[in-house]
Formats: C-alpha cells, sequence, structure tokens
C-alpha cells in the first residue's frame, strides 16, 4: 500500500529519536551505523535496521527536509584509514516533526483505555 | 561464511542494484554501505571474535533488498524528472543509426520467409519479386550503414580490431547483393564482433549485445546448410524452417535500434571496482 505524502513511519521516527538522542550525548552529526545503533537500543530491538531499509528511510528524512547531511572530507576519512562517511543532523523540522510524533504517540496512549470501556 | 565474504556479497548486491544510475548516485550509496560495513566490523573486532556477525551482515542485506529495489525505482523517476536520461546522449548521428537498424532489420523480417516459397528464381514480374528486390537490397544496405556508423559513431569506445572487422563486414555484406551471395555471412560475422564490443563498452545494454551475438550464431546455420545441401532450398517444407532462423537476427537489429532511439549511454565516471 502507498502511504500518504508527508505521513512518517515509526522507522523513521525511531531515526528522528536517535538523532536527538545523539545530538544530547554531543553527537550533533552522525552517520548511518551510528543511527542504525542507535535506533537497535531505542527500539530494544534484536538486529541492525537492514541495510536497504536504513538508507531508504535517511534519503526520504532528508527530502522532507527532517534531516540534513554533508559528505565529510576525503582527506579526513583517509587520515583514520576507513571509507568516507556522510554525516546526518536533525533540523528544525525534524526536531518538529519528532515532537508532533510523539504528541500523536502519547494521545494514542491516553485514548486507548477510554475507547477500551465505551461499549 | 566469514564476515569478510559477507561483506563482499553487500557490496556486489549494492554494485548490482545501483547500476545505470547515475554515477554520483552510485557512488554515494557505495560509499555509504562501505562506511557502515567497516564500522559495524570494526566494532565486532574491538569488542572481541562474534560468531554472529556474518550471519548479522547478510540478514541486514537480505531484509533491506526490497527497501533497496524500491529506492532503485525512485531514484530512476528522480534521474528522469531532472531530465536525468542523463546517461544519454541524443545526438542525430545516433537516431540516425537506430533509424537504419529499425529498417534494416524489418526488411530482413520481410523477405527469408518468402524467398524461401518462391526458391532461388524469382518469379519475373511478380509482386513478390519486387517485395524481395527492396526488402533484401535495401535492408542489407541499411544494416551495413547501420553498422559502419556504429563503427563511426563511437569509435572512441571499440577497440581497432573490432571497429575493423565490422567496418569491412558491412561492406562485404553490402555488395554480396549484387550476386556474390556468399558474402552476406561477413555482415553478421562483423556486426557480432562490433556489438560484442559495444556491449562491454556500454553502448549497448550487455543482454542486447550477447542476444545479437547469439542470433549471428543462429543466422549461420541455414548457410552452412545452404552451402552443404543446396536442394533444400528448393523445396518451400525445409526451407521455410530453415530461412526462420534468419529471423533472429532480423529482430535483435530492430532491438539495437529501439535501444539507441533516444542516443547512446555516456561513458560512466570510473568507479573503483577493486574496493
Amino acid at each position: 500500500m502507498r502511504r500518504k505524502a508527508g505521513a512518517i513511519i515509526p522507522l523513521e521516527v525511531a531515526i528522528l529519536e536517535a538523532s536527538a538522542e545523539l545530538r544530547r550525548a554531543g553527537d550533533a552529526e552522525v552517520h548511518g551505523y551510528l543511527l542504525a545503533r542507535t535506533v537497535k537500543d531505542l527500539r530494544h530491538a534484536r538486529r541492525l535496521t537492514a541495510y536497504g531499509t536504513l538508507y531508504k528511510a535517511l534519503t526520504r528524512l532528508e527530502r522532507q527536509g527532517y534531516l540534513a547531511s554533508r559528505w565529510e572530507v576525503p582527506l579526513a576519512a583517509a587520515a583514520d584509514g576507513r571509507p568516507r562517511r556522510r554525516f546526518y543532523r536533525l533540523t528544525l523540522e525534524g526536531e518538529g516533526a519528532l515532537r508532533e510524533a510523539r504528541a500523536a504517540d502519547r494521545d494514542t496512549v491516553i485514548n486507548r483505555p477510554a475507547a477500551a470501556t465505551v461499549r | 561464511m566469514n564476515a569478510e565474504r559477507a561483506a563482499g556479497l553487500v557490496r556486489r548486491w549494492v554494485a548490482f542494484y545501483t547500476r545505470g544510475l547515475p554515477a554520483e548516485v552510485r557512488q554515494d550509496r557505495r560509499d555509504e554501505l562501505d562506511d557502515d560495513l567497516w564500522s559495524q566490523m570494526t566494532e565486532a573486532a574491538a569488542s572481541g571474535p562474534d560468531q554472529s556477525l556474518s550471519s548479522e551482515v547478510v540478514m541486514r542485506l537480505v531484509f533491506g533488498i526490497p527497501a533497496d529495489l524500491t529506492w532503485r525505482v525512485e531514484q530512476l523517476r528522480v534521474a528522469l524528472k531532472n531530465g536525468g536520461a542523463p546517461e544519454r546522449s541524443p545526438t542525430t548521428g545516433t537516431r540516425a543509426i537506430a533509424l537504419l537498424a529499425i529498417v534494416g532489420g524489418v526488411g530482413w523480417v520481410v523477405w527469408p520467409i518468402p524467398q524461401a516459397i518462391v526458391g532461388r528464381d524469382w518469379p519475373a514480374g511478380q509482386p513478390v519479386s519486387w517485395l524481395l528486390f527492396f526488402s533484401v537490397v535495401f535492408g542489407t544496405w541499411a544494416l551495413a550503414c547501420a553498422t559502419i556508423g556504429l563503427v563511426f559513431g563511437f569509435q572512441d569506445r571499440i577497440g581497432a580490431g573490432s571497429a575493423l572487422i565490422g567496418s569491412l563486414g558491412a561492406s562485404i555484406g553490402a555488395v554480396s547483393v549484387f550476386g556474390l551471395f556468399a558474402g552476406i555471412v561477413a555482415l553478421p560475422l562483423g556486426s557480432a564482433i562490433l556489438v560484442r564490443d559495444l556491449g562491454r563498452a556500454g553502448v549497448l545494454g550487455l543482454w542486447l549485445a550477447r542476444a545479437h551475438v547469439a542470433t549471428a550464431i543462429i543466422f549461420f546455420i541455414p548457410i552452412v546448410i545452404l552451402f552443404a545441401n543446396g536442394a533444400l532450398f528448393d523445396h518451400p517444407e525445409t526451407a521455410v524452417p530453415l530461412m526462420t532462423l534468419v529471423l533472429p537476427y532480423a529482430f535483435s537489429w530492430i532491438s539495437i535500434g529501439w535501444s539507441l532511439r533516444h542516443g547512446a549511454p555516456v561513458p560512466e565516471r570510473r568507479i573503483d571496482e577493486t574496493r
């Protein structure tokens, strides 16, 4: 099924959540693997998000303006002896989307028992 | 399977599903996945031997395949929207080659079956003879011109050997219609070698090029039989099935023309395949 334009799925909320969490911990810019690991911890998942799923979600979040990215200077990567890295950071729009997603989540939790009692 | 092999599998898969995308998009995705693999493996190595690392990598690969494929479709759509068929350079020359290939291919679709039915002696003044004349002569000339056009149009992307054989084959094929009918075999021989090279150079799809070579080989079957036992071509019941073997070659030319109608793919930025 096709999802609505602008709709945000739980994995994407988790990625925004992870970005916010890492920023609080002092990492304003984070790479894909670190996000995958943080998402795994936050969701208490058994395994890391699949490569395709993760990077497709990152592409979409960037296109929506919730994340911004930049490629590091190749020399920095070469100095560390690793592949060049793409860094993502949470934008103001991303923070707003995360707040909305959290609020919607709270509403769902608050309304659920009430709905269950109405017969 | 160890972790290195699993990582190699991921890299091959990424190289596969990013094929044909704009070079920058392709390279970015490869680098991003490379960094992810590197980070995962470095972290695993730091925390001691981990037997589950390879299975974790393979699971991440497998569960992400549907997303990879839909991501590819999106990227292609974006590339097309941005005028991205970018990877093609539509020049008048390439369009002319495409047209010649299609016209020649159609000509070669038309003549084999009537030829098999009427036999070697065309009935004078009959419409079928005119049909055969135009389809054989103009079809062969169109294919010969298309072949020479491919040589000249993409001379910087093919080897000298295939350029020479392609040109010679086309020239001999073109003059064969004046009565030197055995020379017709030179055309598929030359085009097969040339198109094979064009497939490797990325001007034509690899499978299209392979199919062309295969159809050229099939084309030789009736020709060899004709030389071995010409009498088989005097009876439509044996001649028609044999001449049908010419048709795949004709259709492969139509496919080549069709694939070049919007131009040829421009060479991609060189990507380091050894990483």
